[in-house]
């Protein structure tokens, strides 16, 4: 099965939550599993981890996957903080 | 429309208390915190087991969430004679402990309410004797940013906490700090402290 990477920026917040959401419905409306590239990214709010939720919640109903790429010790914090940490599949 | 909410209230001689932040805004964030908040006061009317009292929260909250919005939730029943604290964390910013001392309860969180109707959530117990405080708070306080987009954070959160004050003061002295801190930037999120000395 063929996969697409998604690079986010330094940020995944409500100023750019659709733009990202979009972009990896793109990915996943293509057949394809999607890896969000998150090597830049040091901040993600709760609107952020709610597009992570939704798109792995939409990738599974097709029989896809959502990975993360590039962790950093900044967005692993937010991930232990919200209890998400084991939760999201990793590239 | 905000997304923070808390409730307590005291039923035979037991602090059923709770603070959470929901992740959306609008309509659909004040229907999913209604429900939370309802069910939090239907569920502790009859039962003191904190597991399944999280538990029925938990499945009120996974219902038809179509949305995946998600509540950060943190629940207490804090026995007012022995000082027994018995508490679960779905995924929300740990309370501090305020003492001789100034500690995070131990809380490692579990996932939010909303994700999963079937998550065995830990119970977790702490003594909390007379003269301490549990000082608890949404992330709007710790993630409150200034013009350099600085964040407010847990240092200067924990910097601010007196065990000296009462519950109003402290809360008093933190919202000043945090204004101070944040000066004229635009506040970006809801903020809500809650503040309990026994």
């Amino acid at each position: 099965m063929n996969t697409e990477s998604y690079k986010l920026g330094e940020e995944l917040d409500s100023f750019n939550y659709q733009e990202v959401q979009d972009g990896i419905m793109a990915i996943l409306e293509k057949g394809c599993n999607a890896v969000l590239d998150m090597t830049e990214c040091t901040y993600v709010s709760s609107t952020g981890l709610r597009v992570l939720l939704y798109t792995k919640k939409v990738a599974a109903s097709k029989g896809l996957k959502l990975y993360l790429k590039g962790v950093g010790a900044e967005v692993q914090d937010i991930m232990s903080v919200t209890g998400f940490d084991s939760f999201f599949d990793y590239a | 429309m905000g997304g923070d909410f808390y409730d307590f209230f005291i039923r035979d001689e037991k602090l059923f208390f709770c603070i959470g932040d929901v992740s959306g805004k609008g309509v659909p964030a004040a229907l999913v915190m209604a429900t939370t908040l309802s069910q939090f006061r239907n569920v502790t009317t009859y039962e003191e087991d904190l597991e399944k009292i999280i538990q029925s929260i938990n499945k009120a909250t996974c219902a038809n969430n179509e949305t995946v919005i998600f509540v950060t939730f943190f629940v207490g029943v804090l026995d007012l004679q022995s000082g027994q604290l018995q508490y679960c964390n779905a995924g929300h910013n740990k309370p501090f402990f305020v003492s001789d001392s100034i500690t995070e309860l131990p809380a490692k969180p579990d996932l939010p309410l909303g994700i999963d109707d079937g998550v065995a959530y830990v119970v977790r117990e702490h003594v909390v004797p007379t003269g301490s405080m549990l000082f608890l708070y949404t992330d709007g306080l710790t993630e409150a940013m200034n013009a350099q987009r600085e964040q407010f954070g847990r240092k200067r959160l924990a910097d601010n906490l007196k065990s000296s004050l009462n519950c109003k003061n402290q809360i008093d002295e933190m919202t000043q700090a945090v204004h101070e801190f944040v000066n004229n930037a635009p506040q970006s999120d809801d903020l809500t402290m809650l503040a309990i000395k026994v």
